[in-house]
This record gives C-alpha cells, sequence and structure tokens, in this order.
C-alpha cells in the first residue's frame, strides 16, 4: 500500500504542482481572512479562476487542497486576532484565542493554531489509510436515530460554554435550534413555511453565515463603539515571543491526538463536519483539563483542540465521499463538485479504477499541511502585526468587509438586514452574558436534528425505543451521560485524594 | 450580589419565548410528532423553561451599558448600515460604500484628514478585487459606465 502512497506523492511534487500548492495555501489564507468565507466559499470563489488555467486533474486538486487549508488557516486567524470567524467550525477557536491575542500572546494562538492544524491533519491522514474500510462500514450502520442522539451528544459541549450560567448556554443553543427552524419546511408535503410571517426571503431559511457574520464581526463593531472614551489611547498589549515552548507543545500534546481521533470520528459521519467536531473536541479537552485548565480565557489548549478536529474531519468527510460516493460534510460537497469537473467519480469504484486520484488526493492532503506550516509560521510575527493597526482602520474595514461578504453570498440586500439584525442580537447577548458559540451550533445543526428526529419516528412508526436501542445510541447516550457527569466525578475524586492527605 | 439583572433578562426571555409557542401553536398541522408543528412547539417549551430557570436560578452577572454618546456612534452606525442595505442598488458599491466607510471611520474617531482618501480609496479597491478579480457581482449603480 505504501508504494502507491509514493507513486502519490510523486504525482503530487512536480515542479508546477509544488508552485500550486505554495499559491493555493497563499491565497486560500488571505480569503480566509475575511469574515463569512471560510474553506467552502473559498474554493467556490477560486473554482472558477482555476478552471481558466486548465491544469491536469491532479495539479487542480492540489491547488484546491492549498486552497482548503490555506483558508481554514485564514479562518483562524481571524477569529484568533479580530474575534470574527470565518465559518462556524472557527467560532470555537475565537474563544480562547481571541483573549490570548488581547493579552499579547497572538503569535502563540497563532503558532499553536498552525501546530495542531498540522497534526490533526497529518495523523488523521494515517487514520484515513488505514482505517477507511472498516469505518465506511460503521457509517452505514448510523441511522437517523443515531444521528439524532449523536447530536444530543454534541449539545452536551454547551456545559463547556458556561461561564457564568449554563442555563443562558442552554437558552442561546435552543434559539438557534428555533432560528434554524424558519424557513419552508423540507419534510413536508406542501412544503409548509414556518415563521416566515409573510417575508418571502425568509423560505429559504436563515442562511447560517449570514447570522455568524452578524452576531460576531457586527457585533464587534458595535461592542468597540460602546468602550470608546475620549481620552481611550490604542492599548494593544506587547506582542510576546512567536514560538511555543517545548513545554507548551508537550502539554497540548495529548489534547491534539484526542481531538484528531474526535474530529476524525465525527467527520467520516455523512452530515457531521468540522463545526461538530470544533465543539466536542474543545467540550472534552476542557473536561479533561479540570480545574487546572484556564479555557475561556486564553488557554492554549482551547485553540489546539478545535484546530486539531477541524483538520482531521476534513480528512475523515472523505472516507464516506470515497467508499459511498456521498459528501461528508459541506467542504467535501464543495470537492466532490470540484472533482466531477475535473473528470473524476469518486465513489467505491475510486480506489480500483483510479487509485492515482486516491493516493494523490492523499498526497496533496499531506503537502497542503505541510506547506501551511511552512509558509505560515513565519509569517505569524507579521499577521499579528495586524493587531496594531489603528482601530478607526480595522473596524470600518471589518465593517465594509463583512458587509460584502454578505451581499456577494446570495445577492441579496434582505440578508444585509437579517445580518444588522443579528449584529444587535450578538450585541446585547454579549452584553448580557449570553454566549454565542451555542447559538451557532444550534443554528447548523437545527435543520439535522429535526430532519433526523421526525424521520427515525417515521420509520419506526412512532415508536420512540428507537432512539435507545442500537448499540450505537446506547453508547452515544452513555458518553452524553459521561460529558455530563464527568467534571462532578473529577472534582470528588480529587477531593477524594486530598482528604486522605 | 447582583441578581436582579438577570431576573429582568429571565422576564423578556419569558416573554420572546411565549410568543414563539404561540406562534408555533398557529402552524396549521396536527400535531404528531412528526409533524412540522410539534418539534418547533417543544423548542418553544424549552425556551420557556430555561426563561424559568434563569429567574430562579441567576447569575451575579452585571451589565455595564455604553453611555449616551457611545450609544449614539452605535444608533448612527446602525442606520447608516440600514440606509447602505437600501442604496446599495440603485447608488451602486463604491459610492455606497466610501459614504458607510466615511462615516464608519468618523464614528471611531479618524483624523478628519484621512477619512475621505481612505474611504475612497478602499471602496475602489475592493469593487476591483471582488468584482472584477473574484468575479463576484457588486453592484455598479450610479457609475454604471466602468
Amino acid at each position: 500500500m505504501f508504494d502507491m502512497l509514493t507513486h502519490g506523492f510523486s504525482v503530487a511534487l512536480s515542479g508546477l504542482n509544488i508552485f500550486l500548492v505554495f499559491i493555493g495555501v497563499f491565497l486560500g489564507t488571505i480569503i480566509g481572512m475575511l469574515p463569512g468565507i471560510g474553506p467552502i466559499n473559498a474554493i467556490a470563489i477560486l473554482f472558477p479562476i482555476v478552471l481558466q488555467f486548465e491544469l491536469s486533474p491532479a495539479s487542480a486538486l492540489i491547488f484546491f487542497a492549498g486552497i482548503f487549508y490555506g483558508s481554514q488557516y485564514g479562518n483562524s486567524i481571524s477569529s484568533i486576532l479580530l474575534n470574527v470567524p470565518g465559518t462556524s467550525s472557527a467560532a470555537v477557536t475565537c474563544i480562547d484565542g481571541n483573549p490570548l491575542a488581547k493579552q499579547g500572546r497572538a503569535g502563540q494562538a497563532l503558532a499553536m493554531s498552525a501546530v495542531a492544524s498540522f497534526s490533526g491533519g497529518v495523523l488523521s491522514i494515517f487514520l484515513l489509510i488505514l482505517f477507511a474500510p472498516l469505518l465506511s462500514k460503521l457509517a452505514i450502520d448510523f441511522g437517523p436515530a443515531e444521528y439524532f442522539v449523536l447530536m444530543v451528544c454534541a449539545f452536551t459541549a454547551l456545559t463547556s460554554f458556561s461561564h457564568g450560567s449554563f442555563i443562558k448556554a442552554v437558552f442561546s443553543a435552543i434559539l438557534g435550534l428555533a432560528i434554524a427552524t424558519v424557513g419552508i419546511d423540507e419534510l413536508s408535503f406542501g412544503g409548509m413555511r414556518r415563521f416566515t410571517f409573510g417575508v418571502e426571503e425568509l423560505s429559504d431559511g436563515i442562511d447560517f453565515i449570514v447570522v455568524v457574520i452578524g452576531v460576531f464581526a457586527i457585533s464587534e463593531v458595535f461592542l468597540f463603539l460602546s468602550e470608546m472614551s475620549s481620552d481611550s489611547v490604542q492599548k494593544v498589549a506587547p506582542l510576546n515571543r512567536v514560538l511555543l515552548t517545548l513545554k507548551e507543545m508537550k502539554d497540548s500534546a495529548a489534547g491534539i491526538l484526542r481531538s484528531c481521533v474526535t474530529g476524525f470520528l465525527v467527520g467520516v459521519l455523512p452530515g457531521a463536519g468540522a463545526t461538530i467536531a470544533s465543539f466536542l473536541a474543545y467540550n472534552t479537552e476542557k473536561k479533561m483539563a479540570g480545574e487546572k485548565g484556564n479555557f475561556g480565557k486564553g488557554d492554549l489548549r482551547g485553540v489546539a483542540a478545535p484546530e486539531s478536529a477541524n483538520n482531521s474531519s476534513a480528512v475523515g468527510s472523505f472516507i464516506p465521499l470515497l467508499v459511498l460516493g456521498v459528501p461528508g460534510s459541506e467542504t467535501t460537497a464543495v470537492m466532490l463538485a470540484a472533482l466531477i469537473t475535473l473528470g473524476v467519480t469518486p465513489g467505491p469504484t475510486m480506489l480500483t479504477d483510479q487509485p492515482d486520484m486516491f493516493w494523490g488526493v492523499a498526497a496533496s492532503m499531506f503537502i497542503g499541511n505541510l506547506v501551511l506550516i511552512i509558509l505560515n509560521l513565519p509569517m505569524v510575527r507579521i499577521l499579528a502585526k495586524i493587531l496594531l493597526v489603528p482601530r478607526w482602520v480595522l473596524m470600518p474595514l471589518i465593517a465594509i468587509l463583512s458587509i460584502v461578504g454578505v451581499y456577494v453570498l446570495n445577492g441579496s440586500e434582505f440578508d444585509l438586514l437579517l445580518m444588522l439584525i443579528f449584529g444587535i442580537i450578538g450585541f446585547i447577548m454579549r452584553k448580557t452574558g449570553f454566549p454565542l458559540a451555542p447559538l451557532i451550533l444550534g443554528l447548523v445543526l437545527g435543520g439535522l436534528i429535526e430532519v433526523n428526529f421526525r424521520r427515525a419516528l417515521t420509520y419506526s412508526y412512532g415508536e420512540y425505543s428507537t432512539f435507545y436501542e442500537s448499540p450505537i445510541t446506547i453508547t452515544l447516550w452513555a458518553l452524553t451521560a459521561f460529558s455530563l457527569v464527568a467534571p462532578f466525578l473529577i472534582r470528588k475524586l480529587k477531593a477524594g485524594k486530598q482528604a486522605r492527605q | 450580589m447582583n441578581l436582579v439583572s438577570d431576573r429582568k433578562y429571565a422576564v423578556v426571555m419569558l416573554l420572546l419565548s411565549i410568543v414563539f409557542c404561540i406562534s408555533a401553536l398557529s402552524l396549521d398541522a396536527d400535531f404528531d410528532p412528526v409533524n412540522e408543528k410539534f418539534y418547533p412547539f417543544v423548542l418553544s417549551i424549552l425556551l420557556i423553561l430555561s426563561s424559568v430557570a434563569l429567574f430562579i436560578w441567576p447569575s451575579t452577572h452585571s451589565t455595564t451599558w455604553p453611555n449616551w454618546q457611545n450609544l449614539q456612534r452605535i444608533a448612527l452606525t446602525f442606520t447608516a448600515i440600514l440606509v447602505y442595505s437600501f442604496v446599495l442598488h440603485p447608488v451602486g458599491f463604491i459610492l455606497s460604500a466610501s459614504v458607510l466607510m466615511a462615516i464608519c471611520m468618523w464614528v471611531f474617531e479618524a483624523q478628519r484628514k484621512w477619512i475621505a482618501p481612505v474611504s475612497i480609496v478602499t471602496s475602489i479597491t475592493f469593487y476591483i478585487v471582488f468584482d472584477r478579480l473574484l468575479g463576484l457581482n457588486l453592484p455598479a449603480g450610479l457609475l454604471d459606465f466602468f
């Protein structure tokens, strides 16, 4: 098998392809830094341009891999530096990344993001090669009931986002679920419109990117305005060292490994993608760190976990694509479109009929990750300087970029109004202590949770037992319960240890 | 220990949840879990429960609302973006974005001499990058002769 991999590498490593990967990563990074533009949009935006160059399928694929990883890192950059995530999966990186930047540790946060992404990505490629056939079997066993329980399990990650109040995190999440119900119901025969109040533009529902940009970027602008005072100097904490110490890397290593596995497994499931992966990984790491962690206020592990899970879930979602021909996430759906246009038909036959493509893909993922680190680690110092740009340029720029980003999404001025409304909502939420991340999780998962719930009940003719019958559901419920109970258990164990000393 | 803020928010949350609940119940469907009504209704009940829960167990969060001057800044920015979304199409991107950027810069206390040049240059740059280079459409509006 490894000679096939080396063959893939030899295909991937031609002079032109190396050049393309570098350009792809570079372009991807810049585009990824724009508010609201994540890997999906970056690939979609650059797709026509790539086609114009009439590259060979292998070269085009490598170019796309570069764009993909570059834009994912670009998202992390704007999450950490500006608290503006490029896409929902980057929202978790904001939580510890931005506080780190505010403490002058932007360099470390960015470096950790690059290292964690790289490690997670590379490790997951090995997992892909080793476990592809085995895991595809697992994915087939997932029915609607199993998906529903999986998402409930992801919701226990909310217990991590409760700085002041768990109740507020729950409310936030359910609000997200509620917002997701707006629009035409996909499961009903008549195409019932829900909560559109006669507004035709709401029939397609509320685009989650519009909400992300509104609730993060626009609210950030309002937040800055609310704290301006006539004598406030642009106080930015001086930039700390840029490289990570060995100890920092050691401390995060276990977390990166765990998050890589979590992200990969989540990615294998069709329909579950980077967002769920990053939430679950963050939750796990926060629980494992327990009292010693500084999560939420600037813990490097809080950046390492989602970044590692992010990347590995992208690799994981290639399994359903390759084995079943079904895209595993939104990103793979775009990749699928790209591959088909390039004349590749992913599916069970890909491994036998077009082995060049598969190993070329694997090799390009590895190279994309590598180039990311090579290109971006040295650039971290420069990137961190973005924080030194004066507020009166940075904030208006964020505003204009957000507005442009939302507009080019659907060409809709109505989306701009929605963005504005969510900007106010996000502002109020941040002021009153309601965490934003659960809102995003609820919004992203909302449609899936409802669809799977109703489908599961339809298939089981109304029997609720379908939600706890199969071994998968039972395992997931156990994980959920563990996730809720774990912090108490860990604390009791520690108290017990101390009492005995 | 300030427990009152959270309780006030809980009341607002409760009102919103009840509105959502009524809205869900007014959907034209049977009350079968498989239908369109059940799920939003359950959500609204959960929202109502969390509002009550927050009222019973408030946290000690205290909010610092912006002062009057900053509130005006926010209101101005809000209105500017609002107007922008309506005039974008007729007036065109370059003109609307320049004005919006100028307003934003003024609100963030930029130095007078920088406002006009930076806004105009930025708008034109964005137009070229997004509309021409990336092929994404930004309305030309009044400047249609490009």
